[in-house]
């Protein structure tokens, strides 16, 4: 079971970065933490930051650093058109992805 | 970036710097690209010091509060070859107990103990390297001088020489040849010089070296400055 879960969660992360984007740029703790409302992800730092860095070297993130009151600079990520779009076909296949299983799975199809 | 991890005290300060100093010697194991490494360890000290100034809240954080931030880390080995994407990344996050030696792991792991040590800035030292074409220039102005006054038979003497005036493209040629080599490393060291302050002031304590890359920036533009006041200030 704990290795299909890890298969599962493995696969949705990107979806759940590129979607924490949306609403606008955050650095790394921030999305972490915006992650983490979403409890059955268990997303973990050695998860989130990697693959952010990632992400901005694959063009879907532009990354700035900015001063921080706490302490170090922060790296502030915020999603690219590229990002955008591949957020977009994401989130479309998701729904697809979503309902086929779930007619599966639960057995709702109409 | 520099001042802000002055803030800490040193007894604080070393267990961040060997917590990341263990996460980065488990991203080189991992093969991570160094600059993909840096800024995944910036995030992450950019966490550690959010969680210590709300631990803190306020107050001077003490040891025991660094010790406290680091247990609800990742151990270091989670970032490296088992990380992304691994096991470690995609199991939960450990409980609390186990994680509370994630210090005490870090430095029995066979991993590079002790703070980071910053590395000197090498734009800012390839930028020295300008200084050159105009060293050479300087040392070559003596025979340029001479070759221009008596084989050329131009400038002061040439008259005496009682040669026949050099062409006029003769001339300009020397004048952009002898020109142009100390122009190419003037702007080589100024261009080095900015893009060394660009990269020190990224790179979050991780480069040292503003001194020279200021320097490398500056002195070629105050000289410029320096030979245009005096030559308005002659001629005026």
């Amino acid at each position: 079971m704990a290795g299909w879960v890890s298969q599962v969660r493995k696969g949705l992360v990107e979806l759940c970065v590129l979607a924490a984007l949306r609403g606008g740029e955050a650095y790394g703790y921030e999305i972490l933490r915006r992650l983490a409302e979403a409890d059955p992800l268990a997303i973990t730092e050695s998860t989130v930051y990697p693959l952010l860095a990632r992400l901005a070297n694959e063009g879907l993130l532009a990354v700035r650093v900015a001063a921080s009151p706490e302490g170090p600079p922060r790296r502030y990520y915020r999603l690219t058109a590229e990002g955008r779009r591949r957020l977009a076909e994401m989130r479309s296949y998701w729904k697809e992805l979503d309902a086929a299983v779930s007619a599966l799975v639960f057995g709702d199809r109409p | 970036m520099t001042d802000a991890r002055m803030d800490l005290p040193p007894d604080v300060r070393i267990h961040v710097d060997v917590y990341l100093d263990a996460v980065r010697a488990a991203q080189m194991a991992a093969g991570v690209p160094s600059d993909e490494a840096a800024g995944i360890r910036d995030d992450l000290r950019a966490q550690i010091y959010d969680m210590l100034s709300a631990r803190a809240a306020g107050r001077t954080p003490a040891p025991e509060d660094v010790q406290a931030v680091l247990a609800q880390l990742e151990p270091p080995e989670a970032f490296g070859p088992s990380g992304e994407g691994g096991a470690a990344a995609a199991a939960p996050r450990a409980p609390a107990p186990a994680a509370a030696a994630s210090l005490p792991a870090a430095q029995a792991a066979p991993l590079p103990v002790g703070p980071p040590k910053p590395k000197f800035c090498r734009t800012a030292l390839l930028g020295l390297l300008g200084f050159l074409p105009m060293m050479g220039f300087c040392v070559l102005l003596v025979p340029l001088a001479y070759f221009g006054c008596h084989v050329l038979r131009v400038g002061p003497g040439a008259d005496m020489a009682g040669g026949p005036l050099p062409h006029i493209s003769q001339m300009s040629w020397l004048a952009v040849c002898a020109g142009l080599i100390p122009l190419a490393g003037m702007l080589w060291t100024t261009i080095c010089g900015i893009a060394a302050i660009v990269q020190i002031r990224r790179a979050a304590g991780q480069l040292t070296g503003l001194w020279l890359a200021v320097f490398d920036a500056v002195v070629f533009p105050i000289i410029v400055l320096v030979i245009l006041v005096v030559g308005v200030l002659a001629c005026g």
